[in-house]
């Protein structure tokens, strides 16, 4: 009895730095993010309540649906993308051989070094005349793109410099497949499967879960995509490039970007935090809805193991 | 051809394969290095060449000087210093109290944590900022560490993982000796979680130093910038001067390789102990 | 437990001080001179004359001590005036003027003009009602721009051409005439004036007699025949030299923007809409290049409309939430008077000050006499003084990007311009 009241008070007293720290920085930004969506204000002028106006111009502007859609774009076809590379490079240095430490770190080391550098690097090579990758694509004969400047290209740009960082979901998929027993490989071999329908019978539906579930999380992480898309504006924000720019066509003008100019150049705070709850809406029905998929293809899928 | 050839075939070309793919990501690395050992002239030339013609080492001198570099990276190291003792002493604490003791709490708190997951940064990040700009601490470090002395969501998680795989056993033997719960938390939980803090203090590092978010909207005074914004100083309205920026970004990404190298066996189990985890 | 509540409370004690000892890093507690920040964009020679101009001020009085701030980067200086440092005086163009007011971030400066007695009438009367809105002024101007034509003499002599275009249509057929490509289709010398890429919305418009609003600066026009006729020749001519490689060109220019590889320097450009400005950077990198200057030719069917440009003023403002006004505004009124000459002489800008329009060294400067002339026509033309000028810019910006990559005609991005510029403030 008396332990049991101990325990509770132990247990609170350990947890309270997190409880205050949830009260203070999460719950209630959460729902006065809610309140300031609905009066106009920034850090100099007070809140001045507004009702839906925020929203109301918000779906009037093009810029929304234009941002929206770009980060869509990017999420669904970076997500699976960099799955299915993390995925390849797994299997590739999955078996020991020598230098794989080496390689293992090579392809982990991009998800390792700061973003701001990084990008920059990257803004450098995507020059269409001074750049490695321009300059290696002639060698072989093709006409590179203006990369950066040209919107049909600037997202394969961008979802380039994602594939490069997708070391930690390498590493994930490295681990699930270390859990595969090799039992299932030497049976499948010795019933004459090759290389590709023991990948597709054995190795995919075993790691499955796991994979999946790095994919929801890195699907939500691709709707926060902020700091590569930030930088290479404000490189290139020199010139002609207003303050708030969101690249060549607003190609490149992702969600949080958006938001992050209303709240930051535009001095428009209670826009963006309608945009924020707009947002936070959105990922919670896309989460709910790939878990709920997730859930049917596991039950109709392999027998659990 | 014997299946010890086809072997051997098929195992060259994994090599091969997996060197050019090796050379392909270490690619931005390269370009990195070698455009800060060229002078402007010959990072500008046509055809590109990947070596410098001329092996210059003045762009490193010249971009510490260009900027206040060394002042940056202080200020960079103080707010990662303080953010990794907040984070070093918070977070086992929070998982302590949420895996090895038995109390009412711990299920609610659990959700709550992985619910605190899902809430993308942007919707608490303006009434945040508005939060530090009422007590006047916008332009300063502490929206940047302060929330570090409160817990991290996924650090506490992974811990929280790792008390949970201890052996029960531990805890018992040390309450029937008497132990009060703060004796066994600091005599046999903390120093047997060595490895996971290791893992957390590499992730909350890292975090820190490469941070753009967090300076970018709290950090206008030019003294007080980090690394990260500096490296913005080497673009000015007309042009960008490419091969000091080289050169910065070359000493900024070391730190972060250096403690990868040292640290990688950690960080690797770290990141693949947590994947599993559903 | 006790042990742990000490030991937690010691830590944020600990914290606390350590964080209160950083955020006082930055804050002056000495009595004396009173401490005015002032931020600039300029970089480089011209942040130079910026400090000169401060050290002049602080020679000149006591009781203020002013401190410049290199800062290039303009939304830093968003961010900062909205934050609890912000630097009390701030330089910003006409533009920004209008726009951060609308933000309430910038201080009406009426009651300081009368205090101090300073007569706006010595300024230039079209750049103090650039940064008015009605009868409240808000930026003080100190410098003007105005873009003309530079162009490569030497080109032009090599294809035949002994004289400039006076019109659109005369500058299209001499582009044509005056670019090469190397024989896989890069272009190696570009003809039609693409770069920079500010002037084509603005001057490269303003040609053709298009405004992108109307009289009263409010009701904006984005869909207008000049801006329509502008974006066809730019389009005709992207078209002959492919779409792609342009860009490309285009592309490189801005990377290698005033630096000495600049493409007109490195004579690959034949046409620069620019400001003068570029004149002591051509003598920097490049010296011998046989260029000269002549007004933003108009079109046929226009004449009057050449030697338009756009009219900018860059002012200096005072921050709603500085800490010092009057020492702020004291700064301003030195600055705009005195301490600018260093300036304009160092970034090429055009007093806006009438007593230095006549001052020996302003007017000694080389290619001046042209951009003074090209000021006496009156026809600078203000970029639309709304709140949301920036986001307008964009736009415009976007509607041409459409139709460079062909996935818009001219017309069709004009009216889905005007269609998206509603929901503007």
């Amino acid at each position: 009895m008396r332990t049991r009241l101990n325990n509770n008070r132990n247990g609170f007293l350990f947890a309270l730095p997190w409880i205050i720290g949830f009260l203070v920085f999460s719950a209630y930004p959460l729902f006065s993010s809610l309140y300031y969506s609905f009066t106009q204000f920034n850090p100099v002028s007070p809140a001045k309540w507004v009702g839906l106006q925020n929203y109301r111009l918000m779906f009037q502007d093009p810029l929304f649906y234009k941002s929206l859609q770009n980060t869509f774009i990017y999420a669904l076809v970076s997500t699976p993308l960099n799955l299915g590379i993390a995925l390849c490079l797994a299997a590739l240095i999955n078996k020991k051989f020598r230098g794989r430490g080496v390689a293992r770190t090579i392809f982990f080391l991009p998800s390792v070094i700061p973003m701001v550098a990084s990008t920059m690097v990257w803004i450098w090579m995507f020059d269409p005349t001074y750049g490695l990758l321009n300059n290696t694509l002639s060698k072989f004969g093709i006409h590179g793109p203006a990369w950066l400047t040209d919107p049909h290209y600037t997202k394969a740009a961008l979802l380039i410099i994602g594939a490069w960082c997708t070391g930690t979901t390498m590493l994930i998929c490295i681990a699930a497949l270390q859990d595969v027993p090799n039992s299932y490989y030497e049976s499948a071999e010795i019933d004459g499967a090759n290389a590709f329908v023991r990948f597709m019978k054995i190795t995919l539906p075993c790691v499955a879960h796991v994979v999946v579930y790095q994919g929801i999380l890195n699907l939500i992480n691709a709707f926060q995509y902020f700091t590569q898309v930030n930088v290479i504006l404000t490189a290139s924000a020199g010139g002609a490039n207003a303050v708030g720019s969101g690249g060549p066509e607003n190609s490149i003008l992702m969600y949080p970007l958006y938001l992050f100019y209303n709240a930051f150049t535009f001095m428009d705070m209670g826009r963006s935090c309608a945009m924020a709850w707009v947002l936070f809406i959105l990922v919670g029905l896309l989460t709910i809805l790939v878990l709920k998929i997730n859930k049917r293809t596991l039950s109709n899928g392999m027998g659990g193991e | 051809m014997s299946t010890r050839t086809v072997r051997m075939v098929k195992s060259m070309i994994k090599y091969v394969i997996i060197a050019g793919l090796c050379l392909i990501f270490l690619a931005p690395f390269i370009v990195m290095i070698t455009t800060s050992l060229k002078t402007m002239d010959d990072a500008f030339t046509i055809p590109v060449k990947v070596f410098p013609r001329v092996l210059t080492l003045k762009n490193y001198p010249d971009a510490v000087q260009r900027i206040p570099y060394f002042r940056y990276m202080g200020n960079t190291a103080i707010i990662t210093a303080l953010t990794l003792v907040g984070q070093l002493i918070v977070t086992p604490m929070v998982a302590y109290s949420l895996s090895l003791i038995d109390w009412k709490g711990a299920k609610v708190i659990s959700a709550l944590l992985m619910a605190t997951m899902m809430i993308p940064y942007t919707v608490t990040m303006i009434p945040l900022y508005q939060i530090w700009h009422t007590f006047g601490l916008t332009n300063t470090y502490a929206p940047l560490i302060v929330p570090a002395f409160f817990g991290n969501s996924f650090y506490i998680i992974l811990m929280r993982q790792f008390f949970k795989s201890l052996p029960k056993s531990l805890m018992e033997a040390a309450r029937i000796d008497g132990a009060n719960e703060f004796q066994r938390y600091v005599l046999i939980a903390l120093p047997l979680c060595k490895p996971a803090l290791t893992t957390i203090g590499i992730y909350t590092f890292l975090a820190a130093w490469s941070d753009y978010l967090g300076p970018l909207i709290y950090i206008t005074k030019k003294d007080m910038f980090t690394l990260s914004l500096g490296l913005q100083d080497f673009m000015s309205q007309y042009t960008i001067e490419w091969t000091m920026l080289m050169a910065a970004a070359t000493i900024f990404v070391l730190p972060t390789v250096i403690l990868f190298a040292i640290f990688q066996r950690n960080f690797v189990e770290g990141i693949s102990t947590t994947g599993i985890k559903s | 437990m006790r042990k742990c509540f000490a030991v937690l409370a010691a830590i944020l004690v600990m914290a606390t001080t350590f964080l209160s000892a950083c955020s006082q890093s930055g804050s002056d507690t000495e009595e004396g001179p009173k401490k005015i920040v002032y931020w600039y964009t300029s970089t480089g020679d011209e942040a130079k004359s910026q400090e000169k101009a401060i050290a002049g001020f602080n020679a000149s009085q006591s009781n203020y001590k002013a401190e410049g701030l290199s800062v290039p980067d303009k939304q830093k200086f968003i961010v900062a005036m909205a934050s609890d440092d912000s630097p009390d005086v701030v330089s910003l163009l006409d533009s920004e003027v209008i726009s951060y007011q609308a933000q309430g971030m910038l201080e009406n400066l009426n009651s300081y003009i009368q205090k101090n007695s300073l007569n706006t009438k010595d300024f230039s009367e079209m750049a103090v009602k650039s940064n008015s809105v009605g009868n409240d002024v808000y930026g003080i101007p100190y410098s003007v721009n105005i873009i003309e034509m530079y162009y490569n003499k030497a080109i032009l002599k090599a294809h035949g051409y002994t004289e400039p275009p006076k019109t659109m249509e005369e500058l299209y057929d001499m582009a044509i005439a005056c670019t090469q490509t190397d024989g896989k289709g890069n272009i190696t010398v570009l003809g039609y004036p693409l770069f920079p890429l500010a002037a084509v919305p603005l001057e490269g418009v303003y040609a053709f007699g298009g405004r992108w609003a109307a009289q009263d600066g409010k009701t904006l026009t984005p869909n207008n025949q000049g801006a329509l006729a502008s974006m066809k020749m730019n389009l005709q001519y992207r078209q002959k030299f492919g779409m792609r490689n342009v860009q490309a060109f285009v592309s490189t220019a801005n990377t290698n923007r005033y630096t000495p590889q600049d493409a007109f320097f490195a004579g690959r450009e034949v046409f620069r809409f620019d400001g003068l400005w570029l004149t002591p950077m051509i003598q920097k990198y490049k010296p011998d290049l046989d260029y000269a200057i002549t007004y933003i030719p108009g079109t046929k069917a226009n004449p009057d409309a050449r030697g338009s440009s756009r009219l900018e003023t860059s002012s200096v403002a005072m921050s709603k939430v500085s800490k010092n006004k009057d020492g702020a505004f004291a700064f301003m009124k030195y600055y705009a008077t005195k301490g600018v000459k260093g300036v304009l002489l160092a970034t090429g800008g055009l007093p806006t000050y009438e007593a230095l329009s006549q001052d020996k060294d302003i007017l000694a400067q080389k290619d001046i006499g042209t951009f003074l002339d090209a000021m006496k026509l009156n026809k600078g033309v203000q970029f639309p003084p709304i709140q949301d000028a920036s986001k307008y810019k964009s736009m415009i910006n976007s509607a041409y990007d459409y139709v460079y990559n062909g996935s818009k005609t001219p017309e069709k991005a004009l009216s889905d311009l005007e269609r998206d510029s509603k929901s503007l403030k």
